[in-house]
């Protein structure tokens, strides 16, 4: 469900990051306010990333997304090199996994890296609710993304830390000074986020004060290709990406549905042969292992073929 | 008097059986039914909007904490505000307008004659604080949901024509808390599946549900703080006279949303309210009222609202099934 957007203007940050600014399009595209640290995906020529939205969620300002360079065949590169302002790309809704708590009393933002562009979503968001936060920024000498727009939106709540070194130090500090009722929110290299996490913990941090940022968002897994035999042995290939539940519906073979999304079981199939990847949030583990069911909204097949008694 | 006509009627049985289950289905898919058909918008404005919308806040009025929100969830108010007004204004372009300019939003409200000029987030550019605002726009009750640490919570309410249970008790509250009276779904689990399902709501995929009930009140208000004016009397006035025909199908249309900003859970409840007089006058109806009201077990049956009147209701829907019957000249 991408829609059309420009991109309206592309600057440089650092010396390997470009900020992005995208207005609706074509029909149907429209801003959407998103949670802070919301995610889009964008599509460029047979490639799909996901960048973190860097504006305080009301989006007035277009949506707005800071890339790092990475190699050279990477959708990085493509924005990079080939995007000119004027031109269109394919953008996905915004996406929330990293929201802020909202019962928190107090907000700590770790950010490393180019992983600030989610934690200055947060910032800007926090800014304009008046949220009590705070924030950590680790960089590294050969460049600190968005350090000035940090140093004019947070004063006196800044804490940098240039080097990893430094940064496990400030790290330290702060986890350990923070009142009760504070959530830390972190985003930065797979390292950091372990040291914040191993950190937090040692110093008596529950485990759900403590976030961080998956940068793929937890959608379902388009799945491998499989085969659904009906009872009549007529074959029905299910592809990647598509539902076994759509694909029967395209050969013709109607099953009642109602959620599609494996919550409400109305499209419940008895299974005689084979054995499903269970995708659903109905079936107990014990339903689960007696493989004689599955609902194909959302399931699919750990065997080649799956006999369905239809 | 409120009530839907049947020809809008939202049917909410699927079978001869009933029993509680996860009957969620994507929002605005239009169902048909045996008198006509329902389902096409996410919010429903009708007949008895000005009125339902004096009411609502004469109640409010009268028990402010049935319109509050925790104090986290100011975020969550906005964002309700801002979801609501624009999807009135797609829904009736013909009389509901927004406008946006930046921060600065311009609402048009032709039915009610209601025009504001607000800041998003800015609580002092509004006449009242922006969930109550929203409430007096709608028909529908809302219940703001709160995620956080796997779990959902009740932090907010403007409810004003609940069934019988406490609007303002479950403030606070969490889901399956809230559902604690309702049996069996915590056994067969779907309570917990319902809230999972809701945790991975994402913004733009919204969807709906249906509830009923047989309701002795013809009141939209049936809340227990409300209960002691109403309830035992209406009651023994019903069972008294055997005026079956007067009590209510009671069926909610809800519909859950995620909103944007906030993060939290927008739930929507629109009660709809018709006779069983009117019900029966649709053969289909009536007989799968009866074959299900007749199956129902013990339990379901006083949560269905009919437990003290279970023999009687059922005769006298059985002779409204045997009219047809002999109407259509087949042997009773």
């Amino acid at each position: 469900m991408a829609d059309v957007f420009v991109a309206e203007s592309i600057r440089e940050v650092s010396p390997d990051v470009k900020e992005f600014t995208f207005r609706p399009a074509g029909p149907g595209a429209v801003l959407r306010p998103y949670a802070p640290g919301s995610h889009i995906v964008v599509e460029m020529s047979g490639k799909a990333n996901a960048y973190s939205l860097t504006g305080d969620g009301t989006t007035a300002d277009g949506y707005r997304i800071s890339v790092r360079r990475q190699g050279d065949g990477g959708g990085s590169a493509w924005l990079h090199d080939r995007l000119r302002p004027g031109d269109s790309v394919r953008l996905s809704p915004p996406r929330s996994a990293f929201a802020p708590v909202a019962t928190a009393k107090h907000h700590l933002y770790v950010a490393a890296g180019i992983g600030v562009t989610p934690i200055l979503s947060h910032v800007r968001a926090a800014l304009r609710w008046n949220r009590s936060f705070e924030v950590v920024y680790g960089y590294s000498a050969a460049g600190a993304p968005h350090l000035e727009d940090l140093r004019r939106l947070a004063p006196g709540r800044l804490f940098e830390a240039a080097g990893r070194g430094r940064l496990a130090d400030v790290l330290a500090e702060r986890l350990r000074q923070q009142p009760v009722g504070t959530h830390a929110y972190a985003c930065g290299p797979a390292g950091v986020m372990t040291a914040f996490q191993e950190l937090g913990g040692s110093f008596g941090w529950p485990e759900e004060r403590l976030h961080v940022e998956h940068f793929a968002a937890p959608e379902r897994e388009p799945g491998e290709p499989f085969t659904v035999r009906l009872a009549s042995g007529r074959a029905v290939a299910v592809p990647s990406g598509t539902s076994a539940l759509d694909a029967l519906a395209e050969a013709g073979v109607a099953v009642p549905a109602l959620c599609r999304q494996g919550v409400c079981g109305q499209c419940r199939v008895d299974v005689s042969a084979g054995i499903p990847e269970h995708r659903d949030l109905i079936l107990t583990s014990r339903e689960r292992e007696a493989n004689d069911c599955f609902y194909p909204c959302v399931s699919r097949a750990q065997t080649d073929e799956l006999e369905l008694e239809l | 008097m409120i009530k839907t006509p049947i020809e809008r009627y939202p049917w909410p049985l699927a079978d001869s059986v009933f029993r509680y289950s996860a009957n969620v289905e994507p929002a605005r898919t239009v169902r048909t039914t045996a008198a006509g058909e329902w389902g096409g918008n996410i919010l429903d404005i009708d007949e008895h909007y000005a009125e339902t919308v004096a009411l609502r806040l004469s109640i409010f009025d009268a028990e402010p904490e049935r319109c509050r929100i925790l104090p986290h969830m100011d975020v969550a108010a906005w964002d309700t505000l801002l979801f609501c007004l624009t999807e009135l204004a797609a829904t009736y372009p013909e009389s509901m307008h927004l406008d946006r300019s930046g921060d600065t939003y311009h609402w048009r409200n032709d039915l009610l004659d209601i025009t504001a000029d607000f800041e998003f987030g800015v609580e002092s550019s509004l006449p009242m604080p922006p969930l109550r605002f929203a409430a007096t726009q709608l028909q529908e009750d809302i219940v703001l949901l709160d995620q956080r640490e796997g779990r959902l919570f009740a932090d907010g309410v403007a409810l004003s024509f609940s069934g019988t249970w406490s609007n303002t008790f479950v403030v606070g509250m969490g889901f399956g808390d809230i559902h604690g009276p309702v049996p069996r779904i915590h056994e067969n689990g779907m309570v917990s599946r319902t809230e999972q399902f809701l945790m991975n709501l994402v913004p733009g995929e919204n969807y709906r549900r249906t509830s009923w009930v047989i309701a002795v009140s013809p009141r939209l208000d049936m809340s227990l703080e409300q209960f002691p004016t109403w309830g035992a009397d209406t009651l023994r006035r019903i069972t008294e006279d055997g005026a079956y025909g007067e009590t209510r199908l009671r069926v909610e249309v809800q519909h859950s949303v995620r909103l944007p900003t906030s993060n939290a859970v927008l739930f929507l409840v629109k009660t709809h309210l018709c006779p069983l007089a009117d019900i029966v006058t649709v053969p289909e109806w009536a007989s799968q009222l009866h074959a299900v009201m007749e199956e129902l077990p013990p339990d379901l049956v006083a949560h269905k609202g009919f437990g003290e009147f279970r023999e009687e209701i059922l005769d006298w829907l059985r002779e409204r099934v045997a009219e047809h019957t002999i109407a259509a000249g087949r042997p009773a």
